[in-house]
């Protein structure tokens, strides 16, 4: 899965591999990939090629519809994860999104690693010129639209914050959310989505450069932000606007903030494809993964800022004392607002392609 | 009609290559320059055209039926050039090499009759269709010298125009050569370093390689 | 005797076609192992059988009829602008001072990798980007304006980076042909036919140099039709050129796009096959019907205007281009620089975290063994091509005919298809992710442009100094090594510089191969592009564009000084 400021993942994996290596003698080699769906065909060809040990990955990071096509072929190796120590400190109840990938139920062959939320972000130094607070949903983010000609947008889907942007926008429209969890097969696709299209159609024309083209990833909005081309940003990483700024890439006046509703968010797993011969070795480096004082160095907005997956209510009190301090730019897990569940991840496809029907030039 | 040559001298790097060059052909007259090569006979023809490098000092005049050449640059003298390999461009064929030497105010209509006509008139006739390349060196040298006329040049230079034709094609050139200046009445200048190509004793300037004109 | 040397001859000429076999192996392997996906046979996806449903997936795209023309008008548009501008420019030039002001630029320029001139010039054009800051200060402008001045609907931007990329090849390719034209005769003829120099150019020399460089311009035109590094940078997004939608469908989580990859990969070498089918017939088509306009005794009234047109051109493009390298120079030192500031926050940060280092090592390492063996095997098939043409000058024509026209062919197919084909096989085979097996996929692209570059010197090559070498030293190795490579010695070294700077410009067959592990500076510099970080662009920008710059540097010096005992002294022949 690409995340935010890929400098700071590196730097945290280093970190763990140097811990691992240390307590438990195991070497953790980090590959880096462009796309992670090049491991799932890589590991689709190794078992094509009848290859069912000796496989060169170990260990990957992994969500959504890679999770669901590694799952369906057969790629992956466990159920593992119950027997994981450190599982302890997650709470299916209050996390859902720990055991229901993107609607696939998770049978213990992924460890959930870390949480993503669908946050925006605007600048409050441009903002005051203009507006006092940003829009807190759909309908006023049209408005916000109308009266800022040319100075939002959103990333183009497929790109993966794209399209959640785009689910995101379906879940607050549309009468029925509750649909959006179960397969699309099951659910009268053009009815569900069609106040979503009519929502687009009115906003495409107020949007940066009318709508007629779109910037290519959150990422690429950071820098329109800074500028002022844009007025809103959006991220899939909370802690993103703190890393930005400590990187000098977002003003120090930059904040975040979620529609009142509620925003999107999932987790995102580590799994160990069936083919693997260090299957002991992966499953410690998972479990240390999991452990509080990984994930607390994780959650530091300084090293990575990813949010954790445990629970507090599950932690004794040393270790609820190392997920202290956020900076101002991230929202404190009070404000962050309910987290709402991703669609089913059949609806990704099918959205993106009646997207790209409707708005490509 | 007339070619007059009026003082000239052109040096490269400072040093004297010609100096004090006089004289005057009239038209349908062939004045020739006979020297050994590097003895600045090319350098003489590109001042008359207007194409000597800039690495070239010069002076005097160059004056074609009264008016002074000098600061023309060269497609606006009328002066037309025949090179000893005589270029014929292997992209067109035989009449529209001719064709494409006859000026613009030749209607569309006309030029293909007047190419035919330059034809016969060099005994070529039914060869306009044809490429160059299949033309044997006598018939590419009269081409080539039809196309320089039928651009009605108001002067002729010729660059050592036999030099590259064999001893039977060369008198019977030379003699078309000459036969053609005198019936377009126009001033010719012929570069050589033969003796025999010479049509008049009485029109010859010898250059020498120390650069003192005789 | 006789018998030997038959069989010599028979040896060199085996050995000869064998190198080019194996040469052309994986580019053919590549395109057969993509028509198989393209109707719908993939076993390792578990489809198995044939059929033509993902044709009529690939029709059904959402603008695909967009996609096409857009990738058909940038490809076709920036091809004969450059053509045009590269004509300009060897016409205005030649024979003047500046002819080799223009030449001695050129590597340099050619060497430039385009990803990093297209990351220069959109910080120079883009909405916030220099040009518009310094607009700002007069217009009193406190945001960016909301123009389209890069990734626009209409590929403008993406056809001028492929300019500036492609013009200098051409003035390249056109400097080398029309040297064999007899050009100032020709000039001096016209002109005392009464013609303009423009149009003696036009209708004298333009009609033989082209048939010259035409395949120079088909390769043009096969990179810019299935370029996907510049067009992810500064090309359209939404609908994309038709290439990068191939390249987004090869990168979708749904497995199965890569069947319409494949079958979209058949349509670019279609689309291809049709360009240059195109290109054939207009030039068949020019030459019939501009045979009266050829001979219609025109000549000229504004020849100078165009001249002088085509120097302003390239002039600005030159501007453009240096103020592209200043623009990646600044951003990469920059800490905070919003718009409509002028002057920014510096700050060494960028260089100290980009973590340039290992990119850059395999970058060196790959380029540098990429462009040796290059011109190890460039040698070998010219020093067999001697051999034959030795024995029997048509026999060594035809092979010469042969291995150019074979080292044409990954230059003429979109890298997109094959490369594709080749990233399955690779797959299949377990053998991508090797920097070795990166760097055989940059030899595809390496060893004919280095072989090209060779090839001429070779040919020009007088063999009676080799003759004497021999008689004198009696060591044909002695005579090769100290008389031959040392006559050749400058060409060679500018074969280096080419080869390397050919490999460090190459991102689709680094990515293929390397099935992003092995990362290079051209491919980290492009993902970087959608990262939006400018500063790390500026970084990576600038050292992709300094490498080969150094690279040539290196290979000049080497080229005109030598260590003798110990001391650098001026080689002889420099």
């Amino acid at each position: 899965m690409p995340g935010g400021g890929s400098e700071q993942i590196n730097d945290y994996i280093d970190w763990a591999a140097g811990q691992v290596d240390k307590r438990y003698g195991i070497t953790l080699k980090h590959v880096k990939v462009s796309d992670i769906a090049t491991v799932v065909s890589r590991v689709l060809a190794e078992k094509a090629a009848g290859r069912s040990s000796n496989g060169t990955v170990d260990l990957v990071w992994i969500n959504g519809e890679n999770f669901r096509s590694m799952k369906q072929n057969g790629l992956l190796f466990g159920p593992f994860v119950q027997h994981l120590p450190s599982f302890k400190g997650v709470d299916p109840q209050e996390n859902p999104s720990t055991v229901l990938d993107f609607g696939e139920p998770v049978d213990g062959l992924e460890a959930p690693w870390g949480m993503a939320q669908l946050v925006f972000m605007y600048d409050t130094e441009t903002f005051s010129r203009k507006e006092t607070t940003p829009p807190a949903n759909a309908r006023e983010l049209l408005e916000f639209a109308r009266k800022h000609k040319g100075r939002v947008t959103y990333p183009l889907p497929p790109d993966f914050v794209g399209t959640t942007f785009l689910k995101q926008l379906l879940s607050e429209l549309t009468p029925e959310p509750g649909v959006l969890l179960k397969p699309v097969s099951a659910a009268d696709f053009d009815a569900v989505t069609s106040p979503l299209w009519r929502y687009l159609d009115e906003l495409h024309p107020l949007l940066w450069r009318e709508g007629e083209t779109f910037p290519a990833n959150n990422l690429a909005l950071t820098p329109m932000l800074d500028d002022g081309e844009i007025l809103l940003s959006m991220t899939f990483n909370p802690s993103y606007a703190s890393s930005a700024i400590a990187s000098g890439e977002l003003s120090e006046t930059v904040r975040t903030y979620v529609h009142e509703a509620g925003t999107l968010g999932n987790t995102h797993f580590l799994a160990i494809p069936f083919n693997s011969d260090a299957t002991e070795a992966a499953q410690v480096v998972i479990n240390f993964l999991l452990s509080p004082e990984a994930q607390a160095h994780k959650a530091n907005k300084d090293v990575w800022g990813d949010p954790t997956v445990l629970s507090m209510n599950q932690l004794n009190g040393t270790d609820r004392q190392r997920f202290s301090s956020l900076s101002p730019a991230t929202l404190s897990p009070k404000t962050s607002g309910k987290v709402l569940p991703e669609p089913h991840s059949s609806w990704v496809a099918e959205l993106e392609d009646a997207w790209q029907a409707r708005y490509r030039q | 009609m007339s070619l007059i040559l009026d003082q000239i001298a052109i040096t490269l790097n400072g040093q004297k290559l010609l100096d004090k060059i006089c004289c005057c052909v009239a038209g349908g007259a062939v004045l020739s320059v006979l020297g050994p090569s590097g003895c600045g006979k090319s350098s003489l023809l590109n001042l008359i055209c207007g194409t000597l490098a800039n690495s070239f000092g010069y002076s005097g005049q160059v004056i074609l039926d009264g008016a002074v050449l000098n600061n023309l640059p060269s497609y606006k003298r009328q002066v037309g050039l025949q090179f000893q390999d005589h270029l014929l461009f292997p992209h067109m064929t035989v009449g529209e090499n001719l064709a494409f030497a006859l000026p613009e105010h030749f209607k569309k209509s006309l030029r293909r009759e007047r190419v035919e006509q330059a034809l016969a008139d060099c005994g070529m006739s039914g060869f306009f269709e044809l490429n160059p390349a299949m033309l044997s060196g006598g018939q590419k040298a009269r081409i080539s010298l039809m196309r320089t006329l039928l651009s009605e040049p108001r002067a002729l230079l010729l660059d050592e125009p036999f030099s590259k034709l064999d001893a039977t094609l060369r008198s019977s050139f030379r003699h078309f050569v000459f036969q053609q200046v005198q019936h377009q009445g126009i001033p010719a200048l012929m570069v050589t370093h033969d003796e025999q190509d010479i049509p008049d004793q009485r029109q010859v300037i010898r250059l020498q390689e120390a650069s003192q004109p005789k | 005797m006789s018998i030997l040397q038959v069989s010599v001859r028979a040896v060199s000429l085996l050995l000869a076609l064998g190198i080019v076999a194996l040469f052309l192996f994986p580019v053919l392997a590549g395109v057969g192992s993509v028509m198989l996906p393209a109707f719908g046979y993939m076993p390792v996806l578990g489809f198995e059988t044939l059929s033509l449903a993902c044709w009529q997936k690939l029709l059904e795209t959402p603008a695909l009829i967009e996609m096409l023309v857009l990738s058909l008008w940038t490809s076709v548009s920036s091809t004969v602008l450059s053509l045009l501008l590269a004509f300009g420019v060897i016409c205005c030039t030649w024979g003047t001072p500046l002819w080799h002001k223009v030449l001695r630029w050129l590597a340099p320029l050619m060497a430039m990798p385009h990803v990093a001139l297209a990351f220069g010039v959109m910080f120079v054009l883009m909405p916030s980007g220099l040009l518009a800051r310094l607009i700002a200060v007069f217009a009193g402008w406190r945001l960016p304006p909301d123009w389209q001045t890069i990734q626009d609907q209409y590929g403008i931007s993406l056809i001028l980076i492929l300019m500036i990329k492609e013009t200098p090849f051409l003035v390249f390719m056109m400097a080398a042909s029309v040297v064999q034209l007899p050009v100032a005769d020709t000039l001096k003829l016209g002109a005392s036919l009464g013609y303009q120099p423009g149009v003696i150019w036009l209708k004298l020399i333009w009609p033989r140099l082209y048939p010259m460089i035409r395949l120079p311009v088909y390769t043009v035109l096969a990179f810019s039709i299935s370029v996907v590094d510049v067009a992810l940078v500064i090309g359209p997004a939404n609908p994309p050129a038709f290439a990068v939608q191939i390249f987004q469908w090869i990168n979708d989580p749904d497995l199965t796009k890569s069947l319409l990859a494949a079958s979209g990969s058949v349509l670019l070498l279609l689309l291809m096959a049709a360009v240059i089918g195109f290109f054939h017939l207009t030039q068949w088509l020019m030459n019939k019907r501009l045979r009266h306009w050829l001979t219609n005794g025109h000549r000229g009234w504004f020849s100078t205007l165009w001249l002088s047109c085509s120097t302003k051109a390239w002039q600005g493009l030159l501007l453009l281009f240096l103020s592209g390298g200043v623009a990646l120079l600044i951003w990469s030192f920059v800490w905070r620089w919003r718009f409509p500031s002028l002057w920014p926050d510096w700050s060494l940060r960028s260089w100290q975290r980009a973590g340039i280092s290992e990119p850059i090592v395999n970058s060196l390492l790959i380029g540098v063994t990429a462009t040796v063996v290059a011109n190890i095997i460039s040698v070998i098939l010219l020093e067999l091509n001697d051999l034959q043409r030795q024995n029997s000058q048509s026999a060594g024509q035809w092979l010469a005919l042969l291995i150019r026209g074979g080292m044409y062919i990954p230059l003429l197919l979109p890298q997109m298809t094959f490369l594709f084909g080749v990233q399955l096989l690779l797959l299949q085979w377990g053998a991508e992710g090797h920097w070795l097996t990166v760097t055989g996929l940059h030899l595809l692209f390496v060893l004919p442009y280095c072989f090209l570059s060779l090839s001429g010197p070779w040919q020009h090559y007088d063999q009676r100094h080799s003759l004497q070498g021999l008689l004198l030293s009696r060591s044909w190795l002695k005579t090769f090594v100290q008389v031959k490579l040392g006559i050749l010695w400058r060409p060679l070294m500018a074969s280096l510089a080419l080869g390397f700077a050919v490999s460090i410009a190459q991102y689709l067959p680094t990515l293929f191969a390397s099935a992003g592990r092995v990362a290079t500076v051209t491919t980290e510099a492009v993902s970087l592009v959608s990262g939006g970080n400018r500063r790390l662009i500026g970084v990576y920008g600038l050292v992709q564009m300094l490498l080969p710059f150094f690279v040539y540097v290196m290979a000049s010096f080497l080229s005109y000084w030598t260590i003798k005992s110990g001391r650098i002294t001026r080689r002889l022949n420099a």
